[in-house]
This record gives structure tokens, sequence and C-alpha cells, in this order.
């Protein structure tokens, strides 16, 4: 019975146009396009020098404390190397406000009480810009406590920071390098796991004597129909899971776009993420009787999703993992987008796994949700 | 095979199934009829529990119907009103479906679907996918989804709405020959013509409720009507429809757009007298008919509207 049902099932799948086209050859267009507008954005693994401006103040030119550890890192006299992190570009405060309206800065340094940083929008950049300050403030921090309350620890404390100094320069992002670029990629396949819930939706279709004849019709046969959800959410599976790995084969193989290196880790997010994909398909199927309502609820979830996750920018993905972090660890798709880009620059498999296992709890929840509904035998009204 | 007891169905305020009352003998072709919306495929829809009903007892081949009653399911063909098939399998494809669902052995099942299409006269069209079919042989591959595993109790409900007058014959011919071959019927319809060609017994429901049941002798037997007399007839005045009313054994008499229709009563033949009247003052009549009650008139009779209403 299983390989009766699975067989069919599948063979209905692969002639339905449009499941055809929204899980496979969308996906592949909109990877092509993002490969055409801005496949050439990235620039590989390495990261560029950002424009920094300094405003003049006797706190922060020449002579400074901080303008050594800036000169460290940075162009500041026009003698640019490989390892810049910043390019310092001085002025007034005018003339630094102006430099950030046009774009030619990401945010610049001004002495305020303290050493402030400007930004006019929060993206990759900025986050460095910062961090390079936070860490240059808590060092300055923990000198001067250390050489007020222990001087004999001095020389340790300066030996301590100039080895994170070290640590941080020299140390491998991630066994893969970076890609800003692939940011995009990873919520564009987020997308396609999680698409595949339009198809899963007509699986409950199929099922539920309330929605189709032909589930009335399916109803009366011997088979209980718990079973055959089982046999055909398997073909609809095996189906969704083999186009995502064709488009991940596409985004990796053929357009090059690089995912770092643990392919194996790779499938299994895909695997998961459309699990996910399917499962919340089958859950909007059994909410209710309006086609367009599901409808509605599955190509806007999945949009929605995608689009937090950074379909449409990372700029968004950035906004929400600060904004509202609650959406960022229960939204499908940031999760399966979280999973390739901790792959892809963490060498620790932490924060992979807590995102897997996020998902797995969604498609459990998902699952038995549809079960529950599933096990209602007679209706109301058919 | 089928017994139904008080059953009962609200849809809110609405009775769809008004204490319905229906046994159903094995060998039977056993006819539903009534209008539109009188509780037909409810009635159905309840049987095979696939509805739940708010009071009753619904018991097949001797056992309680239930969701879980699979055993029983396994004895069960149904054919719905609108055609369940999948349309990206072809015709082929959707019998060997729903076969599978009832008959695991390959064999066997690869048997089975060949008699169901050619039973159903699909030789041709084994490849078609059901957009390619027309709207009866679309019915027609409906029919064989239903049938194809040789079920002992089959549902037919409406099978032949919209469907062309050849393949209705087909259709028909088909039911009959799958109760000589041992399936007992439940055939719904509000094609009295239909019920009256192939059913052996008939129940008449309107409003959730069967209002008379029996073959068609006995339903119209039931009524006082016992002839129908129309006349094509050009001038005929009042004076006349008088004469005509008190003649022995009318029950009314009609006259409009030049159709005189004269009904009398079970066991008294006018069509003479009719005839003589029209000829004696010289009026020019045409076509004329002469027909026994139909399950309509039973209809008629007993709720006062038409079947079709």
């Amino acid at each position: 019975m299983f390989k009766h049902a699975f067989v069919y099932n599948l063979k209905t799948i692969l002639r339905e146009r449009e499941t055809v086209f929204w899980s496979l050859v969308y996906s592949i267009l909109m990877a092509t396009i993002f490969y055409f507008a801005f496949g050439n954005m990235g620039g590989g693994s390495k990261f560029y020098t950002i424009n920094l401006g300094v405003v003049e103040s006797p706190l922060l030119m020449e002579g400074t404390q901080f303008h050594s550890v800036l000169s460290s890192i940075s162009d500041v006299d026009g003698k640019s190397s490989e390892n810049d992190l910043f390019r310092v570009m001085t002025g007034n405060e005018e003339e630094a406000e102006e430099w950030l309206k046009n774009g030619r800065i990401s945010g610049y340094l001004i002495y305020d009480d303290g050493i402030q940083l400007v930004v006019s929008w929060s993206g990759f950049n900025q986050t460095i810009i910062k961090t390079f300050l936070d860490e240059y403030k808590q060092t300055i921090e923990i000198v001067k406590e250390i050489s007020k309350d222990n001087p004999t620890a001095m020389f340790k404390t300066i030996t301590d920071v100039m080895n994170r100094r070290d640590f941080l320069i020299q140390k491998e992002v991630s066994p893969g390098g970076g890609d800003f670029v692939a940011t995009l990629f990873y919520a564009l396949l987020a997308m396609s796991c999680l698409i595949a819930s339009t198809a899963s939706v007509f699986e409950i279709t199929k099922l539920q004597a309330n929605l189709s004849t032909l589930a009335a019709r399916i109803n009366c046969s011997p088979v209980k129909k718990f079973k055959l959800f089982l046999y055909n959410i398997s073909a609809s599976l095996f189906f969704q899971i083999i186009v995502v790995l064709i488009v991940l084969a596409y985004i990796m193989l053929v357009l090059g776009i690089d995912f770092g290196d643990r392919t194996g880790l790779i499938i299994l997010t895909c695997m998961i993420g459309t699990i996910t994909g399917v499962f919340f398909g089958t859950f909007t199927g059994v909410l209710g009787k309006s086609e367009g309502m599901k409808t509605a609820i599955t190509v806007g979830g999945t949009l929605l999703s995608s689009f937090l996750a950074g379909l449409m920018g990372t700029g968004i993905k950035y906004f929400v993992q600060e904004n509202i972090p609650i959406v960022h660890y229960i939204s499908p798709a940031n999760l399966i987008s979280d999973a390739f880009y901790s792959l892809y620059y963490y060498d620790s498999l932490n924060r992979f796994w807590l995102n897997i296992a996020v998902l797995c709890i969604i498609s459990l929840v998902f699952f038995t949700i549809t079960c529950l509904v599933l096990r209602r035998k007679t209706y109301a009204s058919v | 095979m089928i017994s139904v007891k008080n059953l009962v169905k609200r849809y809110g305020d609405l009775v769809a199934l008004d204490h319905l009352n229906l046994e159903i003998k094995q060998g039977e072709i056993f006819g539903l009829l009534g209008p539109n919306g009188s509780g037909k495929t409810t009635a159905i829809n309840c049987i095979l529990a696939l509805l739940k009903f708010s009071k009753g007892s619904i018991e097949v081949m001797g056992k309680q119907m239930t969701p879980d009653a699979y055993d029983i399911k396994q004895d069960i063909g149904i054919v719905t009103q609108d055609v369940a098939v999948f349309e990206e399998l072809t015709v082929y494809e959707n019998i060997d479906y729903f076969c599978g669902l009832y008959i695991t052995d390959k064999a066997e099942r690869a048997s089975l679907v060949e008699e169901a299409i050619v039973f159903t006269g699909l030789e041709d069209y084994r490849k078609f996918y059901p957009k390619k079919l027309s709207g009866g042989l679309k019915r027609r591959l409906n029919i064989a989804c239903g049938i194809a595993h040789k079920p002992k109790l089959i549902f037919l409900d409406e099978p032949t709405v919209a469907v062309d007058p050849q393949s209705r014959n087909k259709i028909l011919e088909g039911i009959q020959e799958l109760n000589k071959r041992g399936s007992t019927i439940l055939y719904t319809s509000h094609y009295m013509e239909e019920v009256e060609m192939i059913c052996t017994r008939i129940a008449i429901m309107d409003k959730g409720k069967v209002i008379a049941s029996g073959t068609k002798n006995e339903l119209k037997s039931m009524i006082s009507l016992g002839e129908k007399i129309t006349v094509e007839a050009f001038g005929l005045n009042g004076e006349g429809t008088d004469y005509l009313k008190a003649l022995k054994g009318v029950l009314s008499v009609d006259y409009a757009d030049n159709l005189l229709v004269v009904r009398s009563q079970r066991g008294r033949n006018n069509l003479v007298h009719v005839l003589d009247y029209l000829k004696s003052n010289n009026i020019t009549f045409n076509k004329i008919y002469s027909e026994m009650p139909t399950l309509n008139d039973v209809f008629l009779e007993i709720t006062g509207k038409e079947l079709r209403d």
C-alpha cells in the first residue's frame, strides 16, 4: 500500500505544473536574478576597508592613545595595505556629517564626553566600527582599573591585551571564509524550503472529506486516513527535498556561490528546512475550509518569513535581529538562513544546532496539530 | 443490506434529515428520488459515516456503520455526485489508484482495472487525462473508479447529472448490469424517468423525510390519479371545460395555450368521451397523448408541487 500511494502521489505532484514551477523554477529564477543583480557585490571572502570619519579633536588626533590604536589597523595617511580595517578621513563635524550623508563613510567618531560613534543606519560596516570602539573602551577601562588596584599585574594585562589583538587579526573567521552576498542566497534557499508549504496544503485537501469530493471518496475506502497521510506526505517530502537540493546545487555549482565546506550539514539544513515547510503547509491545510485563506497564509507566511530573513536585503535581517529578536528566533526562514550563516561564519556548531533544534520543534508542533485535526473522522458538513 | 432508523441531521436550525427511515435489501436497486435539497446526498453521507448526525442509527451489512468500520468499507463502492478523480492521473492510473485502496494484489488489480475499463467503455481513453474527456466520459471514469474493486454495495449519487443521452443510457445499462452481477445499489436522482427505469424499489424524499416508498407500481397506486389525457385543441371555451369536468371520474381539467389536460381517477378511462365531445362540437384537435401516472404525479399529489421545482 505504501508504494502504491507513494508512487501515485509522487506522480500527481510531478504533473502539477504549478507545484513544479513554484518549488523549482521560481527558486532557480530568483537565484539567477540575484546572481546577476548582486553577484559582484561580495568580493569573495575578503573584507573591504571601511571608510571611517574622525572629527578633529585634540583628544582624538595624533599623539593620543586612541590615535595609536586606530593607526595600527587603519590607513590614516593614504598608504593603504590589504590588512587595513578602516580608511580614516579626518575633518570637522560638518564635513563628517556631509560625508555620512553622501555615503562616503559608514560612520564617524566624535569626542563628546568620551568617544562617540555616529551612524545613519545599522549595517555590517557599522557593526564592525561599533565592535572596534566597544573593544577599545573596554580595554582602556580594564587597564585603568588594574593600574589603580593592582599595578604589579600591569605587565601581564598588557601582554593579554596584545595577545587578544593578535588573535583578532590573525584568526580565520570560518573554515569557508566569508561572503556578504551569500546572506541573500541563504534567505533564498530558506524560501525554497518553505515554499514546499504551498503544495502540502493540497495534501490535506486530498484527505479531509469536508474539503473535497476526492477526499470524501478516499475516506470511504478501507485505508486509515492517518496512514494515507503519512504515505502521501512522504512523497511530498521526497519531492520537495530533491527540489531544494537541486536549487542548492544550482546555487553552489552553477552560480558558484560559496556556502562553505560543511556540505553534509548544509544538506541536513535543507532537509530539516523542507520538513518545516511541508508541515507548515499541512498545518495551514487543516486550519479551515477556505482555499483562498489557506493559500494566502502559506504564500504570505513564506514570503514574509523570507523577507525578514534578508531575502530583499540583509539590512532587514539585522534590523529584525536587533529590534524584534523574538521573530529572529521563531521565524523558520530566519532559522534556516541563520543555520547556513552559522555553518559559514563560525567554527563552533552551537548556534547551528540551536537553529536546527528550534526548526525541529516548530516542525513537531505543526505535525502534531495536523495529526490532531486529521484524527477527526466525521464532519458537521461535507 | 442497509438499515436506517430515525435518522436526524441538523445544520443549525435547518433539519436536513427528519427521522429518516430506510430499509434496503440485498440485490435491490434502491432509488432515492427527490428534488434538489431534499436530503438525498446528506442521507448517503451519513450512511457512509462521513457526516455526524444528531440522532438515529445506521447499520450496513448487519453491522453498525462507523468511520472505523473498515471491514464494511472494503465491500462498499462510491460514485460521487461531482466527479472525484485526480486530474494529474490518466484514466488507467485513476482507476488503478482507487482500486488499489481496496485490492493490494497487483495482478488481481490489473485484471479488475481492465474489467472496469471495458465495463464503462473507456478502452480508447486509457491514457487520457480527465481534462481531455467529455462530461459523459468523465462520469464513466467516475463510475469506473467506484466499482473497479467489485463492491457488494454501491452508492451512486446522481451519476448522470449533466451527461449526454448516449452516455446516460450507457451508465443506466451499466448500473443494471452491476446489479445482475450481484451488487446491491443505492441510487439517488432527481430524474424520475431514470429511477422508474432501473430501480426495483423507490423512496421519495422531500424536506429530509421519506414521503412514500415501494415499487413504482405501489407508489402509483397510492394516488387517486389514473390517467392523464393531453390534447392539442383549438378554440375550446369555458362551457367545454365545464362539460369535461362533469364527466364521471374526472379529477381536473386544465386548458391553456391550446393544450387541454384532463386527469381522471384510477380505474376510469375518459379518452373516448373527451374525443367525442371535441368532435361533436367541431373543435379542431391534433396531437393526443394518454399517459399513466408518473412518479412526478405521485410527488405532485403528495406534496402539492412538481418534483423538478
